[in-house]
């Protein structure tokens, strides 16, 4: 067993419920909620529905709730639809230069449906998937590298090898065999979304989850899939090590680390977007002359990019361009007001009308603010107005709302998965489900939950 | 649409029956009968068990039925099992191209959605031929191996369009079958590592083609450029770009006609030496009497076979044994036969007494024949070389180029023998009427006009 392998199953082996702490489990308990109300937001993506359809056709013995599926599909492809569901809208959460954790969530819901796991050992097994992917997100060793849906895979296979009662020679297979048949690539992501790009993340946790029931059933894997031949490190990755894996960092463990989201877009755009809605009280879109944003080179690289005709971030096509897209995000903020996920229409996306706007808008990269990203996760943005009437306003943003060092309270989660959830459940439902998850720690039985999942509809 | 997509989608689009002339249909055949028999053989080994349990999990009375098992299933899970089946013994046929791999890997997962679709068995038999022609020519492209990529890496897109064409999918639904088929890539540790994935790591990837075929069937969007766009195969697989030409030999052969098809149930740059050994070394020495046997040959052969850090000098498992040249030539030099059934199991892979001769043997590379291992234009069809030199203790040497196997393009197995193999195969596994049930049904799969009775020849081994 390679070093990474013998990491991840030495730290399953050490999780139960009772080690959490409190603020852990509440942290894990936000996470979960949020996701949920990110999955109704997403009910009617493209990807949800297409995926959706694909589960409806199957069934079995190893089955879980898909979100507005009265029966079981098969736990793979619920994994699959309700994960494209909670990645949808863009607007889960993350924050650990690793992706979005959350991705992970259905495959640890279904696998403790299925396996009939208990509450606790459900919110223990997101908690290991949480760690896996922090500790690979530990120094943004990854970032810009296209590797998320790997680091979904191992952050999945964790948790659901940890519910499915994998030895620890099992587990060391499902890692191997999580992995190596499914390396991603991350095609034309930053400039030409598809469907798939909420499909990645999803499709990892479902072959993951597959991977831990075949190691299950006696499959073995490449016992060196990190440092043998032809393994992770020679072909993917450099080395890293995953010694620090589930230690907290200033007494929090990684569920009480992440970022929520405030607004249905990427995360370094929650700043630029709040900056902009709080000038909206002082200007008007006629008087622009320019708007110039200075962020992280991650924030360039996600939401702007070099202006080539090539990269439609700058003239988006699609919600999930438009949504990684400063200048639409910006430039729609100041007109229309909060984004939401309304904002996102086919109309709104090309309205020709924000475009004179949006071209008034340049974005720049500091190294000083990537470095201070990457040490101590400040997500710096600057907002420079010039007014055609020879006036200047700055705005400067460090940690947003949602931010971990500025987190969104209990009470905007829930008014976030309120919006969302009404939209699919009727309201006695809508409310139940917001209650017993709040109450998760204390719920006897998935089953009620999952019930609420499964009820999800588009005419509430 | 990048220039591959367009290429990949316009030929598969294109594709007909016209090109079915008699020696790619007598070769067709030859191969789809030797993947039957492989099927058979691998059919009690561990990984294919494992694959079977889990594929059961998903029934499904209208889905793909689980050879030798009988159950319905899902079609990616069908797809998965009954090729991981196949490619268990280690026996099925392949191809020398650089990033080709076992092409009749594809062929269970093509049965299987035909067999969902309510295909012909033409239109599954033609679209097995284009399966091969889409591996060779993406095979041709750059050299998987060295970059350390899985055997699958190619086998995946053409799986995938094969499949789309059986689907029926319109050209935009098979630019996105395309995307969605690279966007996983397999390691190159997946294989050849000496645990039972290996027999399952390209039936992953097959579960992964008719995932994506059904993907955009159904659909999903991806993007138009999963070659030449950022982040995409030029720059993250082949690491450069390339051309692709299709068919992959113009105005040769086809694809099928020219991949190899396997004697013994071992790697496939093994085969040559197997045979000389078998027909030539015993008749001149013993195994005590033989002091030395020192072989150059090409990269690719040393590289699977010959590495002593492969564990080939002492293998602890049947997958490494089937990769180990000292091995090999080892059992062929004592016992005079290499038996999927008899010559890897555990008593005799860690046979202590094969030890002392596996070490006579060494496997050292030559680039000269390196060089010439893959001919420019005959990439696929290979020129595998073998220089051997042999010294008794007595002091009597024998030197010889050893070439062409038995199964390769220039000396290929017949319609006898493959029958023989997959006699072989049945034998202890299918009763007498089954097998030539079986026999009778499969070597007409391009006349038959029902595939549901093709595939119930298959359904229950006993």
């Amino acid at each position: 067993m390679d070093a990474p392998t013998k990491a991840i199953v030495e730290f399953v082996r050490s999780v139960d419920f009772s080690s959490l702490s409190a603020s852990c489990v509440h942290g894990i308990v936000r996470n979960l909620f949020d996701a949920v109300g990110c999955s109704a937001a997403g009910f009617n993506g493209e990807g949800t529905v297409i995926t959706r359809r694909l589960a409806a056709a199957t069934s079995g013995d190893f089955a879980a709730s898909a979100f507005g599926l009265p029966n079981l599909p098969l736990a793979e492809f619920a994994i699959l639809t309700n994960a494209a569901a909670v990645r949808d809208r863009d607007w889960h959460d993350g924050g650990l230069n690793a992706g979005h954790p959350s991705d992970t969530s259905p495959a640890m819901i279904a696998v403790a449906e299925a396996t009939d796991a208990s509450i606790h050992d459900l919110i223990a097994a997101v908690f290991i998937s949480y760690e896996v992917v922090g500790a690979l997100g530990k120094d943004a060793q990854f970032d810009g590298k296209g590797l998320r849906p790997f680091i979904t895979s191992l952050a999945t296979v964790a948790g659901t090898g940890m519910l499915l009662g994998l030895t620890d020679d099992e587990l060391a297979n499902a890692i191997a065999i999580s992995v190596t048949p499914s390396i991603p690539l991350n095609i034309d992501n930053l400039v030409r979304q598809s469907h798939w790009k909420s499909m990645g993340a999803a499709h990892a946790s479902m072959t993951a989850t597959l991977a831990a029931r075949l190691a299950k059933e006696g499959m073995t894997g490449p016992p060196h899939v990190f440092d043998g031949r032809g393994a992770v490190w020679e072909a993917v990755t450099d080395h890293f090590d995953l010694d620090h894996l589930g230690l907290p960092v200033d007494g929090r463990n990684v569920p009480e680390r992440v970022t929520h989201k405030f607004f249905p877009c990427f995360t370094e755009s929650q700043g630029p977007i709040a900056m902009i809605l709080d000038l909206r009280n002082e200007i008007t879109p006629d008087e622009i002359e320019s708007i110039t944003l200075t962020v992280t080179d991650t924030a360039w690289q996600q939401g702007a990019g070099e202006l080539t005709p090539d990269n439609r971030k700058w003239d988006p096509p699609t919600k999930d361009v438009a949504n990684h897209s400063l200048p639409y995000l910006v430039a729609k903020a100041l007109t229309d007001g909060p984004i939401t996920p309304g904002s996102f229409t086919p109309d709104d996306v090309l309205n020709p009308s924000l475009r004179p706007l949006m071209q008034k808008i340049s974005v720049l990269r500091d190294d000083g603010f990537s470095k201070r990203r990457m040490s101590v996760h400040e997500e710096n943005a600057v907002m420079e107005v010039e007014l055609s009437d020879g006036r200047s306003i700055r705005r400067e943003s460090k940690h947003p709302r949602g931010h971990p060092l500025n987190p969104m309270s209990d009470e905007e989660l829930t008014q976030k998965f309120d919006g969302s959830v009404a939209r699919v459940l009727p309201a006695a439902a809508h409310s139940e489900l917001c209650d017993r998850l709040w109450n998760l720690p204390d719920e006897s039985a998935l089953g009620p939950i999952t019930a609420l999942f499964r009820d999800f509809t588009n005419t509430p | 649409m990048d220039t591959i997509t367009e290429q990949l989608v316009t030929y598969t689009s294109e594709f007909s029956e016209s090109v079915l002339t008699d020696p790619v249909r007598e070769a067709a055949l030859r191969h789809v009968m030797d993947t039957v028999a492989c099927a058979i053989a691998g059919y009690h080994l561990e990984a294919p068990k494992a694959a079977r349990i889990v594929a059961k999990m998903a029934p499904d009375a209208k889905g793909a039925t689980l050879f030798g098992d009988g159950t319905r299933v899902m079609p990616e899970l069908a797809g998965f099992a009954n090729a991981t089946a196949v490619r268990s013994t280690e026996w099925n046929d392949g191809m020398l191209a650089m990033g080709g791999g076992h092409a009749s890997d594809m062929i269970p997962a093509i049965v299987g959605v035909g067999e969902v679709t309510g295909a012909s068995p033409k239109d599954v038999f033609l679209s097995i031929v284009l399966a091969y022609e889409l591996l060779g020519a993406l095979g041709n492209t750059f050299y998987r191996r060295k970059m350390n990529w899985g055997i699958g890496t190619n086998v995946c897109p053409a799986a995938a369009l094969a499949i789309g064409k059986l689907m029926g999918l319109t050209d935009q639904e098979l630019a996105w079958t395309t995307a969605h088929s690279v966007c996983t890539v397999p390691l190159g540790a997946d294989h050849g590592h000496g645990t039972i994935v290996k027999g399952a790591s390209v039936a992953k990837v097959l579960r992964t083609a008719i995932f994506s075929a059904n993907l955009a069937r159904a659909g999903m969007a991806a993007t138009d450029r999963p070659y030449d766009g950022i982040g995409g195969v030029f720059e993250k697989v082949s690491l450069a770009p390339f051309d692709l030409t299709l068919p992959a030999m113009p105005g040769g052969p086809m694809v099928i006609e020219t991949s190899y098809l396997k004697r013994y149930p071992t790697e496939a740059h093994s085969q040559a030496l197997l045979g000389f050994v078998i027909d030539k070394v015993r008749p001149w020495t013993t195994a005590e009497d033989l002091e030395s046997f020192d072989i150059e040959t090409y990269w690719h052969a040393y590289d699977s076979l010959g590495r002593r850090d492969k564990e080939v000098y002492d293998p602890p498992t049947r997958e490494r044994a089937d990769h180990s040249m000292p091995y090999l030539l080892s059992v062929a030099l004592v016992d005079g036969e290499l038996s999927y059934r008899s010559s890897f199991t555990e008593e005799r892979v860690a046979d202590p007494a094969l030890r002392p001769i596996m070490e006579k043997f060494t496997v050292r590379e030559n680039e000269e024949i390196t060089a010439n291992y893959r001919p420019p234009g005959m990439e696929i069809i290979g020129n595998p070389l073998y220089r051997v030199k042999l010294r008794k203790k007595s002091g009597e040497e024998l030197n010889e180029d050893v070439t062409f196997p038995k199964g390769h393009y220039h000396n290929p197995m017949t319609v006898e023998d493959v029958d023989a193999k997959f006699d072989d195969a049945c034998d202890g596994v299918i009763n007498d009427a089954q097998k030539e049930e079986i026999r009778d049904a499969w070597w007409g799969i391009d006349k038959a006009q029902n595939l549901s009775d093709l595939i119930g020849t298959l359904a229950k081994f006993g």
